[in-house]
């Protein structure tokens, strides 16, 4: 296990790596990041003066060391932005306001997923069971940014329930997390749904019902069990998901102050840098994300040790 | 499946058949049809859009902006109502139509013809070359995709072309991680190894014994990812980094309309409606194919159905 777990650390700082890598040659060799410090009628010598004071007229492998090297400082430059202001602060700043929607939003999508799907497997055909799947396949349907417009107009607008834009206040979280549970629900819960259904054919559920164990009982302390592994990797590939990308159109609609608001913020003022510190943190939350569901996997399936 | 594969190597001319039972099995299924006749609609509209279009999509009319749809007492010269520029809703939903399903159809071709041959290479050769494919595969899993999507389409200037390009290179790796694992599992059947032995080289054992086999799987998951691209399409047009105005997508109409939420509803509303029921329409066709086409499945599903009458036959004679 603990060889496991560091071969997962290792492939995750590749990742990191390899991520940052990849913004570093969008950021310097696909734009001009001087361009944002500069009136568009520069004068040549203004821009050569900003590219010198930017490092920009280094050969591009001096700035991908220097890049490398200030990385492993975990200096990310500072914002253009925000001058004076280190990219990565700003960013750290926003992350546990987006940690905290994501983890909402992905636990009450097992709370909703894990009944629904659990229901629909009882009876395969049944009328619940294509209610309840139809249903789970509209939710996976819906662009999450959608949804949050049509939550905002009915629970918003017309019932004033909750609020609709911010974080300011209690109820703040509803929307913004009812709009990236749904559809991740909906995913779950087929995944629940198909993973139930095999669980409740496999002969130590006859040998527990031969037993004359009462079938809630059976369903709960049996079947149930066994279809937490599935769940529980579905559940973490849907949080990195949703870090990594829903939570920004999320975000945007409800101005939601998190990471995934920054990044548009930070597209809207071309502050490469920031950007830049921005996936690099993602990409290393995804891969916590990861690391941390192994570990888990050990303490829910003793099995998984030994192999 | 198994049958189409024990034939393969003999029938060459008369393989409509396959297709032919899956078609008469898709009319007599109830989910499945629907998907597939509303998939089929939205398709046609798109295609035909300039033909079927009641306005010119970019065609601005002052006088006559922000009209309610006609079931909101509208009028029937703008049957689900006009934007903030007069533009006829409608005619823009199917020009959308047009790049929301040509940027899918583009990507599902260009990530699945690339997912595959290197799923097919990883599978088939093996060792060094499976690995570092795999590899490749597995840490761009990893990436936050559609955030670096975000930031390549801001850097190099967006546009539909673009979008195309970076969502290939962000959906390759399913298929060729489905593929690889198929290629796995059908190297050791008997039947690879018969035509092996019998002299027949990797090229013609990939494309005329392995590759048949693959059909039914990918193309479940390339309606899947179809549905996943409309979705992602969608929401970077909707940040204002995909599709760019005047050209229309869905994801971009509800852009442009969501200013006007609280007071012309229909601006955001019809648009996401519409893509939902496209996804949800290609979303039960896969689920459909899944099942249908995998032997296992069908297997399982006879099964059940034989211990209910088992159950059934029982109930009755006690």
């Amino acid at each position: 296990m603990k060889r496991f777990l560091i071969k997962r650390v290792l492939v995750g700082l590749i990742v990191i790596f390899l991520v940052s890598t990849a913004v570093f040659l969008v950021t310097r060799v696909v734009t001009d990041p001087e361009l944002a410090f500069l009136p568009i009628d520069a004068s040549p010598e203004q821009r050569i003066a900003v590219e010198q004071h930017l490092g920009l007229d280094q050969p591009l492998i001096a700035q991908y060391g220097d890049f490398l090297g200030d990385l492993l400082r975990l200096d990310l430059g500072d914002s253009y932005w925000q001058p004076g202001k280190p990219a990565l602060d700003i960013v750290m700043d926003r992350l546990p306001s987006t940690l905290w929607l994501n983890t909402v939003a992905i636990v009450a999508a097992v709370l909703i997923a894990v009944p629904l799907g659990t229901i629909a497997a009882l009876r395969p055909g049944s009328w619940l069971d294509r209610t309840t799947t139809t249903t789970s396949l509209l939710g996976l349907s819906a662009p999450q940014f959608w949804l949050g417009f049509i939550l905002i107009l009915i629970f918003g607008v017309n019932l004033g329930w909750f609020p609709t834009s911010g974080a300011d206040q209690r109820l703040s979280i509803v929307l913004p997390a009812a709009a990236l549970a749904l559809p991740t629900a909906g995913k779950i819960a087929q995944m629940m749904r198909s993973t139930m259904i095999d669980e409740l054919d496999r002969p130590y559920m006859l040998t527990a019902e031969s037993k004359g164990l009462r079938r809630l009982y059976r369903i709960h302390h049996h079947a149930l069990r066994n279809t937490l592994v599935p769940v529980l990797t579905q559940s973490s590939y849907e949080y990195a998901r949703m870090l990594a990308g829903y939570t920004v159109v999320v975000e945007t609609v409800f101005a939601w102050p998190g990471v995934g608001q920054l990044t548009v913020q930070a597209l809207e003022q071309q502050d490469l840098m920031l950007l830049q510190a921005i996936v690099i943190v993602v990409a290393t939350m995804v891969v916590v994300v990861n690391v941390v569901t192994d570990l888990l996997y050990e303490v829910i399936d003793p099995r998984i040790e030994a192999a | 499946m198994t049958d189409v594969a024990i034939t393969a190597p003999t029938t060459t001319v008369s393989d409509a058949s396959p297709l032919r039972t899956l078609l008469h099995d898709l009319l007599r299924s109830g989910t499945g049809l629907v998907g597939a006749v509303v998939l089929l609609l939205m398709i046609g509209a798109a295609v035909f859009a300039p033909w079927i279009s009641p306005h010119d999509p970019a065609a601005q009319d002052l006088s006559s902006r922000l009209q309610p749809p006609l079931f909101w007492g509208g009028t029937f010269e703008h049957v689900l109502g006009t934007d903030q520029l007069g533009r006829d809703l409608l005619s823009r939903l199917l020009s959308g139509a047009r790049l929301s399903m040509l940027v899918a159809v583009a990507v599902v071709a260009i990530a699945g013809g690339f997912g595959t041959t290197m799923g097919l290479i990883a599978g088939y050769r093996g060792k060094t070359t499976d690995a570092v494919i795999m590899r490749i595969a597995d840490m761009q899993l990893a990436f936050p995709g559609i955030l670096l999507a975000l930031v390549i389409l801001y850097a190099i200037g967006p546009s539909a072309s673009l979008l195309i390009i970076v969502l290939s290179i962000n959906g390759w790796m399913v298929y060729a991680r489905i593929t690889r694992s198929l290629v796995l599992g059908l190297r050791k059947s008997e039947y690879i190894e018969a035509a092996e032995i019998s002299g027949a080289g990797p090229a013609r054992i990939m494309g005329r014994h392995i590759l048949p086999n693959l059909v039914s799987p990918l193309l479940t998951l390339s309606v899947l990812e179809f549905a996943r691209i409309i979705l992602a399409e969608a929401s970077l047009s909707f940040l204002g980094y995909g599709v760019q105005p005047p050209n229309a997508s869905w994801g971009l109409i509800i852009g442009q309309g969501q200013d006007y939420l609280t007071s012309a509803w229909w601006l955001v509303t019809i648009p996401g409606v519409v893509i939902c029921i496209t996804v949800l329409s290609a979303n039960l066709l896969a689920s459909w194919l899944r099942i249908h086409t995998d032997p296992k499945q069908r297997e399982k599903q006879l099964g059940r159905q034989l211990d209910a009458l088992v159950v059934e036959i029982a109930k009755e004679r006690t």
